[in-house]
C-alpha cells in the first residue's frame, strides 16, 4: 500500500510543500542570513557579520538599553498575565463545574471575548481605558504602568475564557469515584483542592501556563493599537519593539532582523521546555 | 453506495482541479513577471502608483485617479498611509515589487535616504510651472522633490470671539491689530481663560477656555514636536547662518526657554487636564469649530475640515483666520510659518514608461480643470504653480492671512523642522519628555535633554555611512 | 465533553447554587459590558463619547432625570457614525476581502493539510519523517522572524492579492494544521484504508472515500482555530497585501486611525460594532463546534 500511496506526492504533498516553502522555509532562512547584513530590501543586502547584533545594544558607542528594557518589560508582563489569567480561569472553571444554573449561557459570555481579534479588541478598551482614567488625571498611556497593566487587563479579557474552557474539560475529567472517595475519608473542600483536584489538573496546568505564556511573549495587535509603545518607547513588547525597528527607521532592517532572530530562539526555549515538562509529565504517570 | 462514490470521485476531481490551479497559478505568476515587464516595455504605456501623504485628501485623490483613468486608460493608483506611518508605508511599498511611482520626501534628510529612488526632476514641465522655485528638495546636484503645494500655520484664532472679546471693558486689548507679541497674547489668553463665563455671559457664546487642548497623543503631539518645536530650530539655524531647511548636525537649543513660555501657556490657558493630554480622547479642531476655544494651533489644512457641514461645526469662514506662534524673539517682523513637507518625487527605480506615465499624471493634475478643483477646492490646497489662476486660487483664509502678512512685508518662518533627523524617533522623545514634564512627573531640563541630544544621537544614526 | 459527565458535576451541585447563579450573571453582564459600551457610544455624537462614555446621553443619570433626557436627544445622531465609518473604511469591501481570504484559506488548509498529513504518516521516508519535523519547528517560529522576507517574496511572486495571500496563509499555517491531522491519523487503523485499496480504490479515492470522512473531528478543529487566526490576523495581511486595494477589517479599524487629526471615534465605535457583529453571529450559530475545537486545539496544540 505504502507504495502504491508514494506515487501521489504531487497531489497529496506538493501542494502543501510549495506553499511551505514560500511561506516558511524560503523566509526563515533568509531571515537568519539577513540577520548578519545590512539591506534595504532583500536583494541589496550587504554583509556585515555580527554589526547588526552589537547594533542591538551598543549604538553611537553607547550602551541602548531599549532592547533590554523591552525584554524585562516582556518577561514581566508575561508571568503577571501567566499569573492572572491562570488564577482566575481555574476559579472560574471550578465554579462553573458546581452545575448551577445558567452554566452554559456563562460558559459563553465568558468565551465570547476570546473570538474578537486584537486590533477591534484594543480600541475597544482604549475608549473605556481613557475615558475612566480620565477621572484620576491620567491616561493609558501616562506612565509604562498605566500602560502595562491595560493590557494586563485586555490580555486577560481575551484569554480568560479560553482557557476556562480549557480547565473546565480538565475538572470534568476527574474521575467522580476520586472526589467522592476524599469526601468520605473526611477532606474538607481545601484538601480536597490540594490533594485531589490540583494533582489531577496537573497536566491541564501545564498546557494552559504554556499557551499564556507564549501568547504573552508573543503579543503584538494589542500593543499596537493600544499604546503604540508610548510614553516614548517605555510600553514596547518584543515583537513590537521589532516592528518598530525594522520599519520604522531607515536603514535598521538588518537590526530589526537581528532582533528578530533573539525573539525566535527565547519562543523556541519555552517551547522546548514546554515539550519537555510535558513529556516528563507523561512518563511519570 | 454508488452515489457515494460519484460523489467521492467529483469531490476527488475537484481538489485536484483547484491543486492543479495553486499549481499552476504559481508558474503562470512567475512567468507573468517577465512577460509582464515585457509587455510594459513594447506597450509604452505605463501605470501610476501615488503613495499619499496627506489622509485628509485621500478621497479627493482616489476620484481624481479613477477620472484619469477614465480619461486616458492609464492605471492610476493611490494610496494612503495611516497613522503618521508614511515612512513605515513608504519602506513597505518600495519593498514590493509593485514600488510607489510617485511619492513623498519630506526634507532633505529623506531626500538622502531616498536619493537611490529619486529621478531627477529639474527637466520637467512640472519644474517649469513652479512659481517659487525654492520650493524644491535638492540632493545630490538634482531636484529630487517639487512641492506640491504650500501650507502655512500659525494660531488660528475665532476671529468673532476675539473681536467680541477686545470690545469688552476691560479687555487687555482693544482690536486685534495690538496682538503683536508673545507677552500680549499670553496675557489676552491668560485673561480669556480666567474670564470665560463672563465672557460668555456678554457674548452669547459657549466658550470652556483660551487655548484648544495641547494633545500629546500619537495624533496630536507633531503639532509641537514638530510645529512648535520648528521656532527654536529656525531661529537658531537662523543665528548660526546654515541652510533654514537642512540644518545642522548638533544644536544648542538657545531658544527652548521661549519654546517652553508658550507650551505653558497653551497649558495653562487651556480646560484640559494637563495629565491626560496624551489620552487620545481630546478633539483640540472640535473644540475650536464648536466655539469652545478661541486659539487653536495649527495649520491651513485645518480649514476645509473646520468648514465642511459634514462635520457639524458651528464655526464658518468668516469666523476664522490665522496669526503667527508669537515667540518673543524677533515677534515684529515674525509672519505665519510658511513651507511644506510634501513634495512629490518619482520613483527612479520605476520603469522608464511608468515614470513618463507618473510624471503625465501630475502634469496633468496641475493643469487640467478637474486637477485643478479637486486640488484647491476639494482638498483645499495652495499649490505653488503657475496654472492655478482664477477660479483656481486659494479660497483658505488662512493662506489668504499668509499672503497679507507677506505683503505687509512681515517674513515667514522657514518650516526648520523639515531637517529634524530620523523624525519619528526624535519627536518621540521629545513628546515623551514633553509629556513628563507637563504631568509633573518630570522636569524641563529632560525635555532639553531630548531635543539637544536626541538631535545630535539620531544625526549621527541618520547620516552614518557604513 | 461527554453527557455524562456534566451529570456527575450536576450531582455534585451546591447547596446554595442560586447565588452563585446571581453573582455569576452579574459578572457576566459585567463581562461583557465593554462591548454594549461601544455599541451605546456608536449612536452618540463624537464631542460626547468621552465626555460622559457610560452614559446614552450629554448628561449622566445623577444629574437628575430631565436633564439626562435632555442630554440624549442632544447626543442621539442616529446612523450618523454607522455612515461615516463605513464610508471612511470602506467597510464592506473590507468585509467581502476578510470573509475571501478566511474561507479560501480554511478551505485549501484543510484539504492539503490533511492530505499531507495522511501521506506523511503512511508513507515511511526520511523525506516525510523531515516535513514532519519541520512542520513541528515551524509552530514555534514567531511571525516577527519572518515577517520582512516572506511579505518580499510573497510580493515577488504576485501573491499580494485575497489569492495570494491564502497561499501564504497555507504555507505559514500549514505547521500546525499537519501536526494535528498526522495526530489523528496515527490514530486510525490501517485495515479499512487497505480494504478500499483491495476494492480497487486508488490512494486519492481511498483518501477522500475512506479517510477524509473519518478524519472530521480534526477537520472541524483545524477549521475553527485556522479561520480565528485568518479572520482576527493583522500584521500579515498588512505586510503582504496590497493594502491600497484590499484591507481586511482589523486593518481598516487601525487605518481609522488619521495622521493629521485625531481619531474620529464616532466612525471608530460605529466600525467596532460592525467588527464585533459578524464575530457574535458566528459564534451563536456555530458555538459547540468552536468551544470543542478550541479545546481540542489546545489539548494537541
Amino acid at each position: 500500500m505504502e507504495k502504491a500511496i508514494k506515487k501521489y506526492f504531487p497531489i497529496f504533498l506538493l501542494p502543501t510543500m510549495i506553499a511551505f516553502t514560500i511561506g516558511f522555509i524560503v523566509p526563515f532562512v533568509y531571515g537568519v542570513f539577513l540577520s548578519f547584513c545590512k539591506f534595504t530590501t532583500v536583494t541589496d543586502w550587504k554583509w556585515r557579520g555580527l554589526q547588526n547584533y552589537t547594533k542591538i545594544f551598543f549604538v553611537n558607542g553607547k550602551l541602548d538599553t531599549t532592547f533590554l528594557h523591552s525584554l524585562w518589560y516582556t518577561a514581566l508582563f508575561t508571568i503577571v498575565c501567566v499569573l492572572i489569567i491562570n488564577v482566575l480561569s481555574f476559579a472560574i472553571a471550578m465554579l462553573l463545574t458546581k452545575g448551577i444554573k445558567g452554566t452554559n449561557l456563562f460558559r459563553t459570555v465568558f468565551f465570547l471575548p476570546n473570538l474578537i481579534g486584537g486590533i477591534v479588541l484594543s480600541y475597544i478598551w482604549l475608549m473605556i481605558f481613557n475615558s475612566v482614567l480620565a477621572n484620576m488625571s491620567k491616561t493609558i498611556v501616562s506612565s509604562q504602568w498605566t500602560a502595562f497593566w491595560g493590557m494586563v487587563v485586555v490580555v486577560c479579557w481575551q484569554q480568560i475564557g479560553y482557557m476556562m474552557i480549557i480547565y473546565i474539560a480538565g475538572i470534568q475529567n476527574i474521575p467522580g469515584e476520586l472526589i467522592e472517595a476524599a469526601k468520605i475519608d473526611g477532606a474538607n473542600s481545601l484538601q480536597l483542592l490540594r490533594h485531589v483536584t490540583l494533582p489531577m489538573l496537573m497536566p491541564t496546568i501545564t498546557i494552559c501556563t504554556f499557551l499564556t505564556l507564549t501568547n504573552g511573549f508573543k503579543l503584538f495587535d494589542q500593543n499596537l493599537a493600544l499604546t503604540g509603545g508610548n510614553p516614548g518607547q517605555m510600553s514596547e513588547l518584543l515583537a513590537l519593539n521589532i516592528y518598530n525597528t525594522m520599519y520604522g527607521t531607515t536603514g535598521w532592517q538588518g537590526v530589526g532582523q537581528a532582533k528578530a532572530v533573539i525573539f525566535f530562539i527565547l519562543v523556541a526555549l519555552i517551547s522546548l521546555l514546554q515539550n519537555k515538562l510535558t513529556t516528563s509529565k507523561e512518563v511519570e504517570s | 453506495m454508488k452515489k457515494k462514490l460519484v460523489s467521492v470521485l467529483l469531490a476527488a476531481t475537484m481538489v485536484a482541479g483547484v491543486l492543479a490551479g495553486c499549481g499552476g497559478s504559481d508558474a503562470e505568476e512567475s512567468s507573468g513577471t517577465q512577460s509582464g515587464a515585457a509587455a510594459s516595455s513594447s506597450s509604452g504605456s505605463g501605470s501610476v502608483y501615488l503613495l499619499n501623504f496627506k489622509p485628509e485628501t485621500d478621497e479627493a485623490w482616489q476620484e481624481l485617479a479613477s477620472t484619469y483613468t477614465d480619461q486616458t486608460g492609464v492605471d492610476v493608483t493611490v494610496l494612503t498611509a495611516a497613522g503618521g506611518q508614511y515612512n513605515t508605508s513608504l519602506q513597505a511599498e518600495m519593498a514590493k515589487s509593485k514600488m510607489p511611482t510617485i511619492f513623498n520626501v519630506g526634507n532633505t534628510t529623506a531626500a538622502q535616504t531616498w536619493n537611490d529612488y529619486t529621478y531627477d526632476l529639474s527637466e520637467t514641465d512640472l519644474y517649469n510651472h513652479l512659481t517659487d522655485k525654492s520650493l524644491v528638495v535638492n540632493y545630490d546636484n538634482k531636484v529630487a522633490a517639487i512641492a506640491n503645494c504650500y501650507e502655512c500655520y500659525g494660531i488660528i484664532y475665532n476671529k468673532t470671539i476675539l473681536e467680541g472679546y477686545c470690545g469688552m471693558d476691560g479687555a487687555v486689548v482693544s482690536s486685534v491689530d495690538e496682538i503683536n507679541s508673545f507677552d500680549k497674547l499670553k496675557a489676552v489668553a491668560d485673561d480669556i481663560n480666567g474670564r470665560v463665563d463672563e465672557i460668555n455671559d456678554a457674548l452669547g457664546t459657549n466658550l470652556t477656555e483660551a487655548f484648544a487642548s495641547a494633545g500629546l497623543d500619537d495624533n496630536s503631539s507633531w503639532r509641537f514636536s514638530g510645529h512648535l518645536a520648528n521656532m527654536p530650530l529656525y531661529y537658531e539655524f537662523k543665528d548660526d547662518g546654515c541652510d533654514l531647511i537642512a540644518g545642522e548636525a548638533t544644536i544648542d537649543g538657545t531658544y527652548l526657554d521661549q519654546f517652553k513660555n508658550v507650551w505653558d501657556m497653551y497649558v495653562s490657558d487651556s480646560a484640559a487636564d494637563p495629565k491626560t493630554l496624551n489620552s487620545g480622547a481630546l478633539s483640540s479642531e472640535a473644540e475650536l469649530g464648536m466655539g469652545e476655544a478661541v486659539f487653536y494651533q495649527n495649520g491651513d489644512w485645518e480649514f476645509s475640515e473646520l468648514t465642511n457641514p459634514d462635520n457639524g461645526y458651528t464655526v464658518t469662514a468668516d469666523d476664522l483666520s490665522m496669526m503667527p506662534i508669537y515667540f518673543g524673539v524677533d515677534d515684529a517682523n515674525q509672519g505665519l510659518c510658511v513651507g511644506t513637507e510634501n513634495y512629490w518625487a518619482i520613483n527612479a527605480k520605476a520603469s522608464q514608461e511608468d515614470i513618463d506615465a507618473s510624471l503625465e499624471f501630475l502634469n496633468w493634475a496641475i493643469s487640467s480643470d478637474e486637477g485643478r478643483d479637486a486640488i484647491t477646492n476639494k482638498m483645499g490646497l495652495t499649490a505653488p504653480f503657475d496654472t492655478f489662476t482664477g477660479d483656481y486660487e486659494t479660497k483658505n483664509a488662512f493662506a489668504q492671512a499668509a499672503n497679507k502678512l507677506m505683503t505687509d512685508g512681515k517674513t515667514s518662518v522657514a518650516w526648520s523642522f523639515n531637517a529634524t533627523p530620523n523624525v519619528d524617533d526624535w519627536r518621540k522623545g521629545v513628546v515623551s519628555a514633553l509629556t513628563a514634564y507637563t504631568a509633573g512627573d518630570g522636569d524641563w531640563d529632560a525635555v532639553k535633554t531630548a531635543f539637544v541630544d536626541g538631535w545630535a544621537e539620531q544625526w549621527t544614526l541618520a547620516h552614518e555611512e557604513d | 465533553m461527554a453527557k455524562n459527565k456534566e451529570n456527575v458535576s450536576t450531582v455534585r451541585a451546591a447547596k446554595h447554587g442560586w447565588i452563585l447563579t446571581v453573582i455569576f450573571a452579574i459578572v457576566s453582564i459585567l463581562w461583557i459590558s465593554p462591548i454594549f459600551v461601544v455599541l451605546m457610544n456608536s449612536f452618540k455624537r463624537k464631542a460626547y463619547i468621552f465626555t460622559y462614555p457610560f452614559s446614552p446621553g450629554a448628561a449622566n443619570l445623577s444629574e437628575g432625570w430631565d436633564k439626562f433626557v435632555a442630554g440624549i436627544e442632544k447626543a442621539f445622531c442616529g446612523w450618523l457614525n454607522y455612515s461615516n465609518g463605513l464610508k471612511k473604511t470602506d467597510f464592506w469591501s473590507c468585509f467581502g476581502n476578510s470573509l475571501f481570504i478566511t474561507v479560501g484559506s480554511v478551505l485549501l488548509i484543510v484539504v492539503c493539510c490533511s492530505m499531507c498529513a495522511w501521506y506523511i504518516t503512511r508513507v515511511h521516508t526520511k523525506v516525510t519523517k523531515a516535513i514532519y519535523v519541520l512542520c513541528l519547528f515551524s509552530m514555534i517560529v514567531p511571525f516577527q522572524m519572518v515577517m520582512f522576507t516572506l511579505s518580499k517574496f510573497a510580493n515577488i511572486l504576485h501573491l499580494s492579492n485575497p489569492i495570494g495571500i491564502i497561499i501564504v496563509y497555507l504555507g505559514f499555517g500549514a505547521g500546525l494544521a499537519v501536526f494535528m491531522f498526522t495526530g489523528f491519523v496515527k490514530g486510525i487503523s490501517l485495515e479499512i484504508e487497505e480494504a478500499a485499496m483491495i476494492d480497487g480504490c486508488t490512494p486519492l479515492q481511498t483518501y477522500f472515500r475512506v479517510v477524509f470522512p473519518i478524519l472530521k473531528p480534526t477537520t472541524v478543529t483545524v477549521a475553527i482555530l485556522e479561520a480565528m487566526w485568518v479572520w482576527n490576523d493583522y500584521l500579515l495581511p498588512s505586510l503582504v497585501l496590497n493594502i491600497n486595494k484590499y484591507k481586511t477589517i482589523p486593518i481598516a479599524v487601525q487605518f481609522l486611525k488619521q495622521s493629521h487629526g485625531q481619531i474620529d471615534w464616532g466612525a471608530m465605535m460605529a466600525v467596532l460594532v460592525m467588527a464585533i457583529l459578524p464575530i457574535v453571529i458566528f459564534y451563536i450559530i456555530c458555538q459547540k463546534y468552536i468551544i470543542e475545537g478550541v479545546l481540542a486545539g489546545a489539548v494537541k496544540g
